[in-house]
């Protein structure tokens, strides 16, 4: 194990200027990838929501749960299975509506799905029957915009790597790859809020720790908001600018540490260290 | 721990990325830092992989051409015992079509074998498929043995294939003819019921109107076969046509809609949500998620529908309607020709073994994203 974290010590440091050359080639591009939509805020205050598990009966999920999200921060939800984490990124997307609670986005209540509010899902969530390239123009062409903006797609296809698999299929792709799929395919919609649902949870730690620098890369460009849900703690304190702590269910708040290291971060530096260890005194 | 091993493991877990990406790279042109940092992104462009070594070109092994060789000495066989023997059942039948039957197909065969020998393709299925095809003609000529050379299978039943080969020179303008009929009956039988299953199978899985009142029909009518509803289908029917053409939609229409409501129905909601999310209407998601996720079931629905077809397609023909295969081959039993119903059976087994190939092949070819589940 401690060869694996020697290992992946190195990437954040050398992985940067790959990142940058990157950038620059992409730059002359005619049309920007994202375009600034100014400040955005979401505000969670007080949501509950039950839902019917498999047997028919009421699981209470989320008991007063606040957050709020405002402008290009990461902000990690970090908690035991099964308390709920999930179920309020459903209720942020619109995907669900709360049993009782405040949930607004720029000052407009959340009542159903909107291409600014995007999420990135387990095990990347792939439509099987449609190419990498046409997995990421989906959102385009769901909103009759693809004309105008199809030329972001080989744009994003060079910046996650995925050049020469633009025609595959998802089943043909590893893992990894499908998980790029999955960001290009949020990202393409220039969204101004994204959840993450367990992105990388099924993934090995060597395409973990790229990813990871992926999401970083693109929320470094995009300027969006993030929430991202995981159970990893690692890869909360080595994303997030806060992490919010939920209790087992129901959820509620238990705490929230703010992760003020700079970025790239280093997975064995002291202030690394010892914001894992608060965070896992805080989870108890 | 050394930075070199370091490089070494990130190369060893990118080399699935690096795949395809490796065109646009030229060696030697970077710091080994670089180089590695590059590997654990997984973003480049590793040095190229190694390809395996040719085989050398063979044509076949010894055995392997005895192989391709037994449909040939099969075909010698069954061409040296039925010129030889005596035509001795019935008296006076003089052999015309089996003989050069005979030796037609093995100079066919002849010419596929000197194909093989280039066409590696070719060569391993004529090896795969050799032992059947010189097992189906030593059958045929055990036909011509117990039929016109001992006489131990009587007429009319069991006529010689010569009988039966006759049948297609001698009546090859009726034969087209009723082939023809037949083609079309199954066409617009087959099309009707593809719109109308498409139709109340996406509204009864998309709409739970359509399915309450859909459903129950369904239910009711599906299940039972063609067969029962002859009779009434020719009542209420104008024409005995429309009435063939209302069995065969009727035989594709019930596993169509039947598969595609309930695959609509039973889409996965993670892809359904995932559409949502990026933006997409409810229509947009029916067309775009929900139907071509139904592919898989469509096919399968088609498979069983162009099956079930076919039985309606001879049903119908066979009482119904004034022309077709089937009309034809209850005719020649009444005569008593049953080489005619023999020829008849052996054109339908081609035509409907086509039919059922293209389907597959076009499904092969629409779900290039999934490997085939039914194979044929």
């Amino acid at each position: 194990m401690a060869e694996v974290g020697g290992a992946l010590v190195t990437t954040p440091a050398t992985i940067k200027p790959i990142v940058q050359s990157v950038g620059v080639s992409v730059q002359p591009a005619p049309q920007p990838l994202f375009e600034d939509t100014g400040n955005h805020t979401l505000i969670a205050e007080g949501l509950t929501q039950t839902f019917l598990d498999d047997t028919g009966g009421e699981v209470w999920a989320l008991d007063n749960f606040s957050l709020s999200v405002t402008g290009p921060e990461i902000v990690g939800i970090i908690g035991p299975s099964g308390c709920g984490k999930s179920t309020f990124l459903r209720l942020v997307v619109g995907l669900d509506d709360p049993l009782s609670g405040r949930l607004e986005f720029d000052g407009k209540p959340v009542e159903h799905t909107d291409y600014q509010r995007s999420m990135v899902f387990q095990n990347a969530n792939l439509f099987e029957w449609l190419t990498v390239y046409n997995n990421i123009a989906f959102g385009l062409k769901a909103r009759h915009i693809y004309k105008q903006q199809c030329y972001k797609i080989p744009i994003l296809i060079e910046m996650m790597g995925l050049e020469g698999f633009e025609h595959s299929y998802p089943p043909q792709i590893s893992g990894g790859m499908a998980s790029r799929c999955g960001l290009a395919r949020a990202f393409v919609q220039n969204p101004a809020l994204v959840c993450f649902d367990e992105p990388l949870s099924a993934l090995d730690a060597f395409t973990r720790a790229s990813l990871q620098d992926e999401i970083l890369k693109m929320q470094q460009k995009s300027q969006a908001s993030m929430i991202i849900v995981t159970h990893d703690i690692e890869e909360a304190v080595y994303l997030c600018d806060r992490v919010v702590v939920m209790t087992p269910r129901p959820g509620h708040n238990k705490g929230e540490i703010v992760i003020d290291l700079p970025h790239p971060r280093d997975r064995v530096s002291d202030g690394f260290v010892t914001k894992r260890k608060q965070l896992i005194e805080l989870l108890g | 721990m050394s930075v070199r091993t370091n490089v070494d493991t990130g190369a060893g877990a990118n080399v699935g990325m690096g795949i395809g990406t490796n065109a646009g790279s030229t060696s030697g042109n970077s710091t080994s830092v670089d180089s590695s940092s590059a590997k654990l992104a997984g973003l480049t462009r590793h040095r190229k992989a190694p390809t395996r070594k040719v085989r050398e070109k063979r044509l076949a092994t010894a055995r392997e051409i005895l192989r391709m060789l037994l449909p040939a000495v099969a075909l010698c066989l069954s061409y040296a015992l039925t010129t030889m023997l005596p035509d001795i059942y019935p008296e006076g039948y003089v052999m015309e079509y089996y003989p050069p039957f005979l030796l037609g197909v093995l100079g066919i065969y002849l010419l596929l074998m000197i194909t093989a020998a280039f066409v590696a393709p070719l060569r391993a299925k004529l090896i795969h498929y050799s032992a059947l095809i010189a097992a189906v003609f030593l059958l045929v000529e055990a036909g011509d043995l117990l039929t016109l050379k001992s006489g131990v299978m009587i007429l009319p039943f069991s006529p010689s294939p010569d009988r039966v080969l006759g049948v297609f020179p001698k009546s090859a303008e009726l034969l087209l003819v009723n082939l023809g009929a037949s083609m079309m009956l199954l066409a617009e039988g087959v099309l009707i019921g593809l719109i109308t299953g498409f139709i109340t199978g996406t509204l009864m899985g998309w709409s739970k109107i359509a399915n309450y009142w859909f459903a129950p029909l369904l239910k009711v009518i599906g299940p039972v076969p063609s067969a029962a509803w002859l009779p009434i289908a020719i009542a209420l029917m104008p024409t005995s046509h429309l009435a063939g053409v209302f069995l065969i939609s009727l035989a594709v229409w019930f596993p169509l809609s039947l598969l595609l409501s309930s695959s609509i129905r039973s889409t996965d909601k993670r892809k359904i949500e995932a559409a949502r999310v990026l933006g997409a209407s409810e229509a947009y998601i029916l067309f775009h998620v929900a139907l071509p996720a139904a592919i898989p079931d469509i096919f399968m629905a088609l498979f069983m529908g162009l099956s079930s077809s076919f039985g309606a397609l001879i049903i119908s023909e066979q009482l119904g309607v004034k022309a077709g295969l089937g009309w034809y081959i209850t005719w020649a039993t009444t005569w008593g020709e049953y080489n005619k119903v023999f020829a008849s059976v052996a054109i339908f087994i081609v035509i409907f073994y086509v039919l059922i190939n293209l389907l597959f092949r076009i499904r092969d070819h629409v779900m290039k994203w999934q490997k085939s589940v039914v194979r044929w």
